[in-house]
Formats: structure tokens, C-alpha cells, sequence
């Protein structure tokens, strides 16, 4: 009896000993894990940016999806957190930093100099900005004869008969409410949102179907279940290219967000998640990356990279920034909860 | 040792239960009860202790016209599944068992299809220009494509084709217990068919109807995504408001709702258990 006690005792002495062994030291900082949208955006940054960083650097790139801001609260709050870097939406970025969940960036490491004011801070960098824009079935409204040219057309019914298709979020539709109410697009916040809802009453009821998802807002479209829509830039664009969808798209009223890079607090590999996202920065790549997903990143020599026929899809070409509508994080930030509460209040209701 | 547990060994059977039961326990208490906890903890806790988020939650008129719109839901699918399963599960009682099998095949056959696919499936048979409208519009049934999909009856379509097997599974092993000499001995007697049914066969599977109704009805109360991908916003379920709490880091909010919709639910088995009691679930009717 005491010899098999003994046995027992040896195998599991080498039992902890081997696993502590395979437990990685600290140093090994070859890893880095980083969280986004997924999809066909995840398949072009890996090829663009994340193969070639870990070809440049021996760093690993471990992706994960989709963006989820409560994950990242429980992580945080948990004290297990696994991304290193994390995408991050407009509004709820700046709600995750001021609750603590975000990690201070190493500023140094960046090329700040290339950078707009507005495309970098303490706690994130534009991952890319994007537009809200109006997308249309070309076979319902031929490129040829009379088409929507804004999204103001969205309440046009006599011109263009059928459903709509529209985000089921307060975002969006908030500011295209007061932009049809007559508010000036640089007016637009502080949002007055019963004004907005006078507006956005009218549009309920041609609303066919409210998406949730950007492949739906596309894929209601191409299928007619709406005849036009609201819908991300990069969505459309993706069809347009690859698969020539018939839509055709409209800039005017558009509006202007921005997804940010930003690192979680207490993330395992904090060296290698700034090398990563000082990484994207650059020019070159965020062009090819633009070319493939109609969504470049902030970098201001990107534009001047890029052939005509990219550069009008973009969010930030000239000619349509000059009749978009920047969107504003800190109205966001400050009266995101309560406006998307009474929105749902208001869509939900017969 | 377990030949220790032979007949005679008084200690080892009582034991026995418990020591078979004790991983699954401990695997329920670990992985169920103590989230649970956290999460009423939580509802009570953030972002400051105290009863604040309950006043927000019961006050809020949205919630409560969603939690009526979940449970109409429920009750929708629960009357659509049992309708439709009862025929089923009676034809697959009178089959001879290898037949009855085979056919249950046909049955659980939406079990192992992803519950994606099969609401894409639904998006595309049901849409303006899908296929049902489609089929409609050139055979000349109509010349307007009719609403199928993106409201209640989209959902009620889609819930019930998942929760359908629940409601099978239930009423078939019922029906299986029933003594088919019974019936034969009441159209013997003279007994209408009718009279039959309604005297003899449906007080004898009505055990399987409650059942199957308490599980229906119960899982039909936490859908998610098949509210979410074929209905309107006028089918916004809990769940769905729940999540979008959560997602907006108002966690204290969500986590009152998702206790109020755990309180819900042990009500309706209160009710349940006040008006029909849980033993008629287990009642073998076949050996009475």
C-alpha cells in the first residue's frame, strides 16, 4: 500500500512539473490577438496586413470576431482578457473608455504626423471611416432613367414607389430625420430628436424591412424585398465589384462614422498590439486594402494612392465629404443610451 | 469496488443514486446556478447597489409591451405546434415500431440543420420575390406579392418548424401508452368515432398535450434569432431587448430584465402546477 501512495505521489509530481513547463514564460510576446468585424474584412486584412506583419515581425496574428462590446466589458471587469486589440464602434467607443475598459495607447509609436486630429487619441486610431449611404436595385431604378440621388429620397415615394429597408438602431436615422426636417447638415447636432421623429413617423410605414446586420441591408436590396435602403459604403461596394450586383449608390446626406482600433485594459501582449496597429497605418497597405473593401483606414496619403474608380467609393473622397454629415462621438457618447432606448420604444410600436 | 453494489448490499444502493447523479450535479450548480446568481447579483449591484434598476426596468412601458408581444408569441407557436404534431404523433403511434422509426427520422430531421440555414431557407421561400410569391404570381393566384415574410406569421412559421419535434416527442410517447383496446372496446360499445376521440383517445393523451405545451410554450419564451431575422420590429422578443441592454454595457438594466423573465417563467409552472399538476406529466396512463 505505501509503495503504490508513493507511485501515485512521483506520477503526479511530473504531472505538475510538465505542466507548469508548458506553461508560456512572459517574455514569449510572440502572439498577438486582435478582434473585428469578420468576414470577408477579416479575409483582407489578413492578406493585406496581418500575413505580411507576421512575416515582417515573427508575431503571430490570432483574428477573432464579431465586435462586441459586452464581451469586452466582461473581460475587463473579469480580469481574463484575450484580445490584444479589439475594433470598436463610434459611439461606443467613447462609452467603453470612460468606463475604464480601454488601455491608454503608446501615442509614440504611431505616425501621428499622417493622421487627422479627429482619427487618433489617447484610447483608439481609426480603424476606417465609413458613410451611411443610400444604396438602390438598379433593375427596379435603371442607372439610365431616373434614380434616387439622396437619401432623402427615402420619403420620396412618388418618384420612387416601394419599401425601404433601414437600420433598426437609433444611429442614422436620427440625423437623416432632422436632415428632412430642413436642419442645415452642419447643424444637425445637438439632434433634435422630436423633430427627427415627426420625420422618421412619416417613413414608418414604407419601411419593409429593418435590418440588423450590414449583409442583410445588401442582400434585402439585390432580393427586392425594398427597393432602395440605407446601407455601409464598403457593402455595396464589395457586390458591385465582385459579384456586379445591380445597385447603384447615392452619397448626398450621407453620414460619416468612424471604427477604431483600440486595446483592452489589461491586455497580455501590449508591445505587439501597438507594433500591429502603428502597422495599419500605413499608406500602401491601406490602399490595397481599400481597393478590395471600398473601406480605407485614416492615413492622409492613402487617397492620392489609389485609381479614380476606388477613390469615388470611398467615404472620404472630396466630393462627398462635401455633402456628408460628420457624425458626432460626443452627442453620442453622452445620449447614445437613452436615444437608443426610445427608439426601440418608438419602432416597436404598431 | 462496483461489484460491491450486488443486491443485498443495503449501503451501496442508497449510495449508488447519488454518486451517479453527483458529476452532472455539480456540472449544473458550476456551469448554471452560480451564472445565475452572478447575474441576479449583478441586476442588484451595477451600477450602484440598490433597487434602481428594477424602478427603470417596470416603469419602462417598452418592456412590458415586449414581454406581451413574447408571450403572444409563445402562445401562437404553442397552439400552430400542437395542431400540427397532434395528426403526426397519432399516425406514428399506429405504425408498426421499425416504420415508426423511419418516419421519426422525417421529424427530428430539422434538429441537424443549422438554425441559421433554416431562417435563410425561410427568407427565401417567404420573401416578396421568393419562392411561395413567385409560384403565386405566375400560376395567377395574385398579381401583388402577399406579405409572407418580416412579420408575425414569418415568426410563428419559423419557431414552430424548430420547436415542432418538442411537441411530437411529447404527444408520441404518450400516445404510445395508450391501450389501443380501449378504443376498440368503446366502438364495440357503439361509440362514434367522434365520440370515441373526444371520450376516449384525447382524455388519454391529454398528459402529452399538457407536456408538450409547458415545453413548447417555455422554450418559445428565450428566442432570439428567429424573431430577429424574420420578423419586424413589432415581433421584438425579451431576448432580443436583453441583449441590446447588454450590448449597450447597461448591464444592470438587462440583468433585472432577464431575472424579471426568469419570474415569469417559474410563475406560468406555478400556475401550471395550481391548475393541472406536474404528476399528470409522469402519469403512465398505458397501466392504468
Amino acid at each position: 500500500m505505501a509503495k503504490w501512495i508513493t507511485e501515485m505521489a512521483l506520477v503526479a509530481a511530473v504531472g505538475v512539473a510538465a505542466l507548469m513547463a508548458a506553461t508560456p514564460a512572459k517574455a514569449q510576446d510572440q502572439v498577438v490577438y486582435i478582434n473585428s468585424s469578420g468576414g470577408v474584412l477579416d479575409d483582407i486584412n489578413r492578406k493585406i496586413h496581418w500575413d505580411p506583419f507576421t512575416a515582417a515581425t515573427g508575431i503571430k496574428v490570432v483574428a477573432s470576431a464579431p465586435v462586441d462590446d459586452a464581451k469586452l466589458k466582461a473581460m475587463v471587469t473579469s480580469g481574463n482578457v484575450e484580445w490584444d486589440v479589439t475594433e470598436i464602434d463610434d459611439g461606443d467607443f467613447l462609452r467603453a473608455a470612460d468606463a475604464g475598459l480601454l488601455a491608454k495607447l503608446d501615442l509614440s509609436k504611431l505616425p501621428t504626423d499622417d493622421l487627422p486630429k479627429t482619427a487618433v487619441n489617447d484610447y483608439g486610431v481609426w480603424d476606417g471611416p465609413y458613410s451611411t449611404i443610400l444604396t438602390w436595385n438598379t433593375n427596379v431604378f435603371p442607372l439610365s432613367g431616373k434614380h434616387p440621388t439622396s437619401l432623402m429620397d427615402l420619403w420620396n415615394q412618388k418618384d420612387f414607389p416601394g419599401p425601404r429597408c433601414l437600420w433598426k438602431d437609433a444611429y442614422d436615422n436620427l440625423e437623416l430625420g432632422v436632415l428632412h426636417a430642413g436642419v442645415p447638415r452642419d447643424k444637425v447636432y445637438p439632434i433634435d430628436q422630436d423633430a427627427a421623429y415627426k420625420e422618421l413617423d412619416k417613413l414608418k410605414p414604407d419601411v419593409g424591412v429593418w435590418w440588423t446586420t450590414g449583409a442583410q441591408s445588401v442582400q434585402a436590396i439585390v432580393n427586392r424585398d425594398c427597393v432602395m435602403g440605407t446601407a455601409w459604403n464598403g457593402r455595396p461596394y464589395q457586390l458591385i465589384v465582385k459579384d456586379k450586383a445591380p445597385l447603384g449608390v447615392a452619397w448626398d446626406d450621407a453620414i460619416l462614422r468612424a471604427s477604431w482600433w483600440s486595446i483592452p485594459k489589461g491586455a497580455k501582449h501590449y508591445d505587439s498590439a501597438m507594433k500591429l496597429i502603428a502597422w495599419m497605418q500605413d499608406p500602401h497597405r491601406q490602399a490595397a486594402q481599400a481597393t478590395l473593401s471600398g473601406y480605407a483606414g485614416g492615413n492622409k496619403g492613402t487617397a492620392a494612392l489609389l485609381p479614380e474608380n476606388v477613390q469615388q467609393y470611398l467615404a472620404t473622397a472630396p466630393a462627398h465629404l462635401a455633402t456628408t454629415v460628420v457624425s458626432d462621438d460626443t452627442w453620442w457618447g453622452t445620449n447614445g443610451l437613452a436615444a437608443e432606448k426610445r427608439f426601440t420604444g418608438w419602432v416597436i410600436a404598431k | 469496488m462496483g461489484r460491491a453494489a450486488r443486491p443485498g448490499d443495503g449501503r451501496w444502493m442508497r449510495l449508488l443514486p447519488f454518486i451517479l447523479v453527483a458529476p452532472g450535479l455539480a456540472l449544473v450548480l458550476l456551469l448554471f446556478l452560480y451564472p445565475l446568481l452572478r447575474l441576479v447579483a449583478e441586476s442588484f449591484l451595477d451600477p450602484v447597489p440598490g433597487f434602481d434598476n428594477y424602478v427603470a426596468v417596470v416603469t419602462d412601458p417598452t418592456l412590458w409591451q415586449i414581454i406581451e408581444t413574447t408571450l403572444m408569441i409563445a402562445a401562437q407557436c404553442t397552439v400552430a405546434t400542437l395542431l400540427l404534431a397532434y395528426p403526426v404523433s397519432y399516425l406514428l403511434s399506429v405504425q408498426p415500431r421499425p416504420r415508426a422509426n423511419r418516419l421519426m427520422m422525417f421529424v427530428l430531421l430539422p434538429f441537424w440543420t443549422s438554425l441559421l440555414v433554416r431562417m435563410y431557407a425561410w427568407m427565401v421561400l417567404l420573401g416578396r420575390h421568393g419562392v411561395i410569391n413567385e409560384a403565386m404570381i405566375d400560376m395567377g393566384l395574385t398579381s401583388r406579392p402577399y406579405p409572407l415574410l418580416y412579420n408575425r406569421f414569418a415568426v410563428v412559421v419559423g419557431m414552430s418548424h424548430f420547436l415542432l419535434p418538442f411537441m411530437v416527442l411529447s404527444l408520441y410517447s404518450t400516445m404510445l401508452g395508450i391501450d389501443r383496446s380501449l378504443i376498440e372496446a368503446a366502438s364495440s360499445m357503439g361509440s362514434s368515432f367522434r365520440q370515441t376521440f373526444l371520450r376516449v383517445y384525447l382524455p388519454l393523451s391529454l398528459p402529452g398535450v399538457y407536456a408538450g405545451c409547458l415545453l413548447v410554450f417555455i422554450l418559445a419564451m428565450g428566442f432570439y434569432i428567429t424573431p430577429a431575422l424574420l420578423g419586424s420590429p413589432q415581433e421584438t422578443t425579451i431576448s432580443v431587448y436583453i441583449q441590446q441592454q447588454i450590448q449597450l454595457l447597461n448591464w444592470g438594466e438587462g440583468t433585472a430584465m432577464a431575472v424579471i423573465l426568469v419570474a415569469i417563467v417559474v410563475g406560468l409552472f406555478i400556475v401550471y402546477d395550481r391548475l393541472l399538476g406536474f404528476d399528470r406529466l409522469f402519469r403512465d396512463v398505458g397501466t392504468r
